[in-house]
């Protein structure tokens, strides 16, 4: 390992790597803008993505460095069942998005899941959605600035400063030039760079270990149980996150997952703008596909990580450490374990490569949410609130100016970071908050055409309302001397916790679990019971926007030109991969 | 691209522009490979597998293709 405080170091060809992304990326921007001219092509990517295309930027869009360095911390630490974020808790939701929803979304035309919430409720659950999300995603934005700045310090020493501000400005000037078509291209370079960047690392790492069976040999030899999905999900002590198969099915399979891949805006806009149906669907199956393969470079990585870099005196120990705090030689926290990895099997040149993908998958992050909050914005916001009528290229420069007014508030949500470094945690979990309960609503709207307007809006505010009331309860402690009680965004209560989870000892990843399922009840409940008691709307205002009332193209042909086919097909691999590790 | 009288831009494919920083990059990297073949840097494991300079042939294979298939005017 390199002598200096920064975990890598770089030679002259990795900067000249790293540099050439950036060119790439902002003269992409200058050639895209001229296809960029109304209202469709800016917020829509003029509906013309293929299949392929459209899914690659769907699964790139999740596919950010904190998702990657996280999850492979979460494998060194957890062992496989970190890999339930790309099996139980992505495939069967993206899969439904596909098969069952996509119809609704794409055949109604809208812009946006608040646009299909105006039209199924009414104005109040757009507003509400509309609004909610475009401070979600400005937030999301700039903890995502925050995070790339943060990473970058610790692997390679750069400024955080210089770094919020450069990246920034890059992103809002090629969403500027290029809205969601520059978005929907960067990320699909991304995915690329992602793969040829980490693809070496499990590849060498596998190599140096002596194949699988020697990786899992290894671990069990270290530390046994850490290579099952389901084997020690039986009671929450058995493993070391405190989860248990309910959570990770119901919480994470169910209530996370659907409401992140099928409605959280971000992912759905990507497939939306789709050519036509059948590509939206082939897209978004494609992506499920794509989904899984991930897993190679994220927990395979983890999985090295803690069966190599152990052989080779480093320590990984959590975050909080006080090795950590010491700094004690030789300990690193799990969350370096991917960038350690790269500094083992990456020389110069690849090494540039590697860290290349860290950048763009940073980059095109901020790129998909800025385009987002910019059609939210701008359709779901602006138009029916403040200015119903006005021309087409009225609302594309409104669409400009909020990509620009949006990564300033990033910016400055990323300076707060530097305060208050738990919003970087606890933003995302508000987030996964209100898209869950925006889940439970859509979900009744497409499905059950007697739910009702008002439990449109209502229900909606009540699962927000349960989700963030979780959430506020088990960071509620007991005030100095046992008086009263305050309010702590770090800590949790273990009594608390163990209110919703049954077991106080739950980690962070269960705790999400477990709080989700139970707003997404709250949420199914409230709008079915309000449903029952308040006028629905007239069937004829419900076409295209309903089950029963929305006509399905008839698919001709063989079965494999058929979605429902690859949809089974990826199904089948899901169940295969869960029973082969299970 | 080319523009002809009364007909709108064609966009030139993504795959185009992917295919060329493929291209650049394993060049790059290739190089670099074959530039530190005899003295590999000492803290990085695996070398004598010279997997940078192999990847970067990989990559510039994978970048021509893109590039020859989607280039600017090319028929399909």
């Amino acid at each position: 390992m390199p002598a200096s405080t920064t975990l890598l170091t770089l030679a002259p060809v990795d900067y000249g790597i790293i540099a050439s992304y950036f060119v790439l990326i902002l003269g992409l921007g200058w050639y895209l803008r001229r296809f960029v001219k109304t209202g469709e092509s800016f917020f829509m990517a003029g509906h013309q993505m293929t299949a392929w295309i459209a899914g690659l930027s769907f699964i790139s869009a999740n596919l950010s460095t904190l998702e990657t360095m996280g999850w492979s911390a979460m494998a060194a630490q957890n062992g496989m069942v970190g890999a339930h974020a790309y099996l139980i808790g992505a495939i069967p939701a993206i899969l439904f998005l596909a098969v069952v929803m996509m119809p609704f979304y794409y055949t109604s035309r809208i812009h946006s899941v608040p646009g299909y919430l105006k039209l199924r409720f009414g104005e109040g659950s757009r507003s509400l959605a509309g609004i909610s999300f475009a401070v979600m995603t400005v937030f999301v934005c700039g903890v995502g600035m925050f995070s790339m700045a943060k990473v970058l310090n610790l692997v390679l020493g750069w400024s955080m400063g210089p770094t919020i501000i450069f990246s920034s400005a890059c992103v809002a000037v090629y969403v500027m030039l290029g809205g969601l078509l520059s978005a929907v291209l960067t990320e699909v370079l991304q995915y690329f760079l992602i793969w040829l960047g980490l693809l070496l690392v499990p590849i060498l790492g596998l190599w140096e270990i002596g194949g699988w069976h020697n990786l899992i040999a290894t671990i069990d030899r270290i530390q046994p149980g850490m290579t099952h999905l389901w084997a020690n999900l039986d009671k929450p002590q058995h493993n070391a996150g405190g989860s248990d198969w309910f959570s990770v099915v119901f919480g994470d399979g169910i209530a996370i997952s659907f409401g992140y891949w099928c409605t959280d805006f971000l992912q759905v806009q990507r497939v939306m703008a789709a050519k036509d149906l059948r590509a939206a669907e082939n897209g978004t199956i494609i992506g499920a596909g794509l989904k899984m393969l991930v897993l190679f470079i994220v927990t395979v990585p983890g999985l090295l990580g803690l069966a190599v870099l152990t052989q080779h005196g480093i320590h990984l120990v959590g975050e909080g450490a006080p090795e950590l705090q010491q700094h004690l030689p030789g300990y690193h926290s799990y969350n370096d374990v991917l960038p350690l990895l790269m500094c083992r099997y990456l020389g110069p040149g690849l090494l540039g490569l590697g860290v290349t993908a860290m950048i763009a998958g940073f980059m095109s992050g901020m790129a998909g949410n800025i385009s987002a909050f910019a059609t939210v914005w701008t359709y779901d916001v602006y138009q029916p609130l403040l200015r119903k009528q006005a021309s087409d290229s009225h609302y594309v420069a409104i669409g400009r100016w909020a990509s620009i007014v949006g990564v300033l508030i990033a910016v400055a949500t990323a300076y707060l970071c530097f305060y208050f470094d738990n919003i970087l945690q606890e933003l995302q979990i508000l987030v996964l908050f209100f898209i869950v309960p925006l889940f439970g609503t859509v979900i009744l709207g497409m499905l059950w055409k007697r739910t009702s307007p008002a439990a449109g809006f209502w229900g909606f505010l009540l699962g927000i309302v349960a989700a963030m009331g979780q959430w506020i309860w088990i960071h509620l402690l007991p005030g100095p001397g046992g008086s009263g009680w305050t309010f702590d965004m770090g800590p949790v209560n273990p009594a608390h916790v163990a209110n919703l989870t049954g077991y106080a000892g739950s980690g962070g990843f269960a705790q999400n679990c477990y709080m989700s399922g139970w707003a997404l009840l709250v949420t199914l409940v409230a709008v079915t019971a309000i449903s029952l008691v308040t006028p629905p709307k007239p069937e004829a205002e419900l076409r295209n926007l309903v089950l029963g009332l929305t006509p399905r193209e008839k698919v001709t042909g063989p079965l494999w030109h058929r979605p429902i086919f690859w949809a089974g097909v990826v199904g089948a691999v899901l169940v295969a991969i869960n029973l082969y590790f299970w | 691209m080319t523009t002809e009288p009364g007909k709108e831009p064609q966009m030139i494919p993504i795959w185009f522009f992917i295919g060329i920083i493929i291209l650049v990059y394993g060049l790059a990297i290739a190089i670099t490979g074959l530039v530190t073949w005899s003295h590999p840097p000492a803290a990085v494991a695996m070398t004598r597998l010279h997997a940078d300079f192999w990847w970067g042939l990989l990559m510039i294979a994978i970048g021509l293709f893109y590039v020859l298939r989607f280039r600017p005017g090319r028929k399909s």
